[in-house]
């Protein structure tokens, strides 16, 4: 079995009008045995700025902590927040650093860019080759039906309950289809004035 | 083969560890506490590789106790939790210690805690945690009847419930270990299977 | 035993070829590898690197029978997965052999169905020859002494045979090593063991037919939680004295809201 695929997980980032979203399933496992059905797998950087970390559990928790500590120091000596370009390029070079023993973990960033508030995502590999695209990007154990779904689903400029709506759907229906993934989900989404975070309630099989 | 169980009950956690320490076909011996005392107030129950397990639980309170005294005050249970993690996940891609762990403990302000951590530093927070392969048996077990305001004596007959499925379904056998951190500090809690 | 087809090596007349129809309807008949050692054979060749993977199908399954005072109770769970791959959540792992006898499935799908199936048809040519139903002990000898012939060739199957005959409620476990076990209680698949856990810590003899269902669906629910293999909804089956009845079919889903009084809302977390 995949080392990537050793802890199970799935993580969804999405774009709307003046709005991104960012989901992920809350299932920690070990293979096929479930420990915890209340893992989340996206974390808070700042208020423009999301991440999700799919793959390996110890991996992830490494690479959030660093994460944190390096935007912690950057706070310090620039009185600003990390805006989303400069957390990918920081994760990037972050992994790279590790290209003869990586981290196990394909991260998701996205947030709001600049002063006009660009919706802005990206993803990358786990040793840092960097994807960026304005509709969607999915990681995961099972992104075959990730891809399906939000291929369908997805429109061009949707507002922030359509976004929610529609990244709702999204990892739902994928998840059905996935062994390692579930136990219900958790979805973010950031617009320039405000957070919301809500919890799905998952199939817990 | 080695079995660690703990769960949170009203006012505490209780954590249970098979006692035995086996060699290829010998058993070495019945009577091994695999749950480690720190600070009065911590139960750290490890399983795993042979000589990992001494080596790790010592190196770790050691330098949980080193920091209580430089700073005058101890390490809380999540801080420790994470302090354990990050040794784990930074030795993973040196020199791995095979062992699974379960860190229990109470804090004043908190109340009581229970972590999971598997040998690769895998951090999670839980009610109950099971590591071996006693978790196959015990985790469905736990899930129909285990909740966070069971009394002490209940929670005392569900671990008496999981040794009892332990010893009918279970291929291996023998003693086990319980104590029960609270309040008032550790308690060893005599135990028959 | 196996028939091994040696006819083509000379040149069938028509009555050969109608006679060797005619016995391969008494029997199931496989062609098998041109080989002295078909099971080592198969085995070398699905080992290449370079060879197709071989299907399997349902790998991941909790089922489970219980004997108590009403007789016995069956309960399965319905995913069948590929790899991290969900196949089905509609899988019936109950297989209904026969009115009075069921068969559960887990391991190779495949397997299960064709060899419960034949079993089935075996079990209705003994009731037209002998004027009686068969007892659940030689049914499920047969169905042992079949995956025994065809030990080391790779068949995987675990199954509970189980009816009520003139012994009363019987509950026998076979599996593809040729194991054959009578017993009051088994589980068998990927959850079992999780199952196993809820099903002894909450069995009793003395049950009415709604407690010793609901403990056969908790223990299979309790499987599908933890087990990512198994899922999908639970069937419940009861073993009466005259004949099998299904008596329930619910999705994990539904059964999780019940158990744990989910409303179907989403409220914010904060």
């Amino acid at each position: 079995m995949s080392i990537m695929a050793y802890n199970g997980g799935a993580c969804i980032v999405m774009t709307g009008k003046n709005c991104v979203a960012i989901a992920s399933d809350l299932r920690f496992g070990i293979q096929q045995q479930t420990i915890s059905n209340d893992y989340p797998k996206v974390y808070r950087v700042n208020d423009k700025c999301f991440i999700g970390i799919s793959g390996l559990v110890t991996d992830a928790q490494t690479l959030h902590q660093k994460i944190v500590f390096r935007h912690n120091l950057y706070k310090l000596r620039e009185e600003r927040d990390m805006s989303p370009k400069v957390v990918t390029n920081l994760i990037a070079n972050m992994l790279y650093e590790k290209r003869f023993g990586p981290y196990f973990t394909e991260p998701l960033i996205c947030g709001l860019e600049g002063p006009d508030n660009t919706p802005y995502i990206s993803g990358m590999d786990l040793i840092g080759a960097q994807v960026q695209t304005d509709d969607f990007l999915v990681v995961g154990t099972m992104t075959p039906a990730m891809y399906g779904v939000c291929e369908t689903l997805y429109k061009k400029d949707m507002n922030e309950d359509e976004l929610f709506e529609t990244i709702s759907q999204c990892m739902l229906a994928s998840l059905e289809r996935d062994a390692l993934s579930g136990w219900g989900a958790v979805v973010n989404i950031i617009t320039p004035t405000k957070l919301i975070t809500k919890k799905l309630i998952g199939r817990q099989d | 083969m080695e079995t660690l169980l703990s769960f949170v009950v009203q006012g505490g956690v209780l954590s249970l560890a098979d006692s035995a320490i086996n060699h290829s076909i010998v058993k070495m011996k019945d009577d091994e506490d695999k749950i480690m005392e720190i600070d009065g107030n911590k139960l750290l129950s490890a399983a795993g590789e042979a000589g990992d397990r001494v080596q790790f639980t010592e190196y770790i309170s050691k330098n949980i106790k080193l920091y209580s005294l430089r700073n005058g005050y101890s390490l809380s249970t999540p801080a420790s939790a994470n302090f354990i993690r990050n040794e784990l996940a930074t030795s993973i891609r040196s020199h791995p210690y095979q062992i699974n762990l379960i860190l229990a403990g109470y804090d004043k302000e908190t109340g009581p805690s229970l972590y999971y951590m598997d040998y690769l530093g895998s951090l999670q927070k839980l009610t109950f945690a099971c590591h071996g392969y006693s978790s196959y048996f015990l985790l469905g077990l736990l899930d129909r009847h285990h909740n966070v305001n069971l009394t002490l004596d209940e929670g005392i007959a569900l671990m008496k419930l999981c040794t009892k499925e332990l010893n009918t379904r279970f291929l291996v056998s023998g003693k086990y270990i319980l104590k029960f951190v609270s309040a008032d500090g550790i308690k060893v809690i005599p135990y028959e299977a | 035993m196996i028939n091994i087809d040696f006819d083509s090596l000379e040149q069938p007349t028509l009555f050969d070829s109608l006679a060797s129809d005619v016995k391969y309807l008494d029997k199931p008949h496989f062609d098998l590898p041109p080989n002295s050692n078909p099971g080592d054979f198969l085995r070398e060749t699905f080992a290449h690197p370079n060879a197709p993977k071989p299907l399997e199908f349902a790998h991941g399954t909790t089922t489970l029978a219980f004997v108590y005072s009403g007789g016995i109770v069956v309960a399965v769970d319905s995913k069948s997965t590929q790899g991290p791959y969900v196949a089905s959540r509609s899988v019936k792992k109950v297989i209904e052999i026969t009115p009075t006898l069921l068969g559960t499935m887990a391991g190779g799908a495949a397997d299960c169905s064709f060899w419960e199936r034949e079993l089935g048809r075996r079990c209705r040519l003994y009731e037209l020859r002998n004027k009686e139903l068969i007892s659940v002990a030689a049914a499920s000898k047969i169905l042992a002494n079949i995956v025994y012939s065809y030990k080391g060739y790779g068949l995987s199957m675990g199954t509970m045979i189980t009816g009520w005959d003139k012994t009363g409620p019987q509950l026998y476990y076979v599996d593809n090593d040729g194991t054959r076990l009578h017993g009051q209680r088994f589980s068998c698949g990927s959850g079992s063991t999780y199952a196993y856990g809820v099903l002894d810590s909450g069995f009793k003899w003395e049950m009415n037919d709604e407690e010793a269902y609901e403990l056969g669906r908790r223990a299979v629910y309790h499987a599908t939680h933890r087990d990512s293999y198994s899922g999908g909804a639970i069937n419940v089956y009861h073993v009466q004295r005259n004949g099998w009845k299904k008596i329930s079919s619910d999705d994990c889903f539904e059964l999780y809201k019940k158990y744990y009084n989910i409303a179907p809302i989403n409220k914010p977390t904060n």
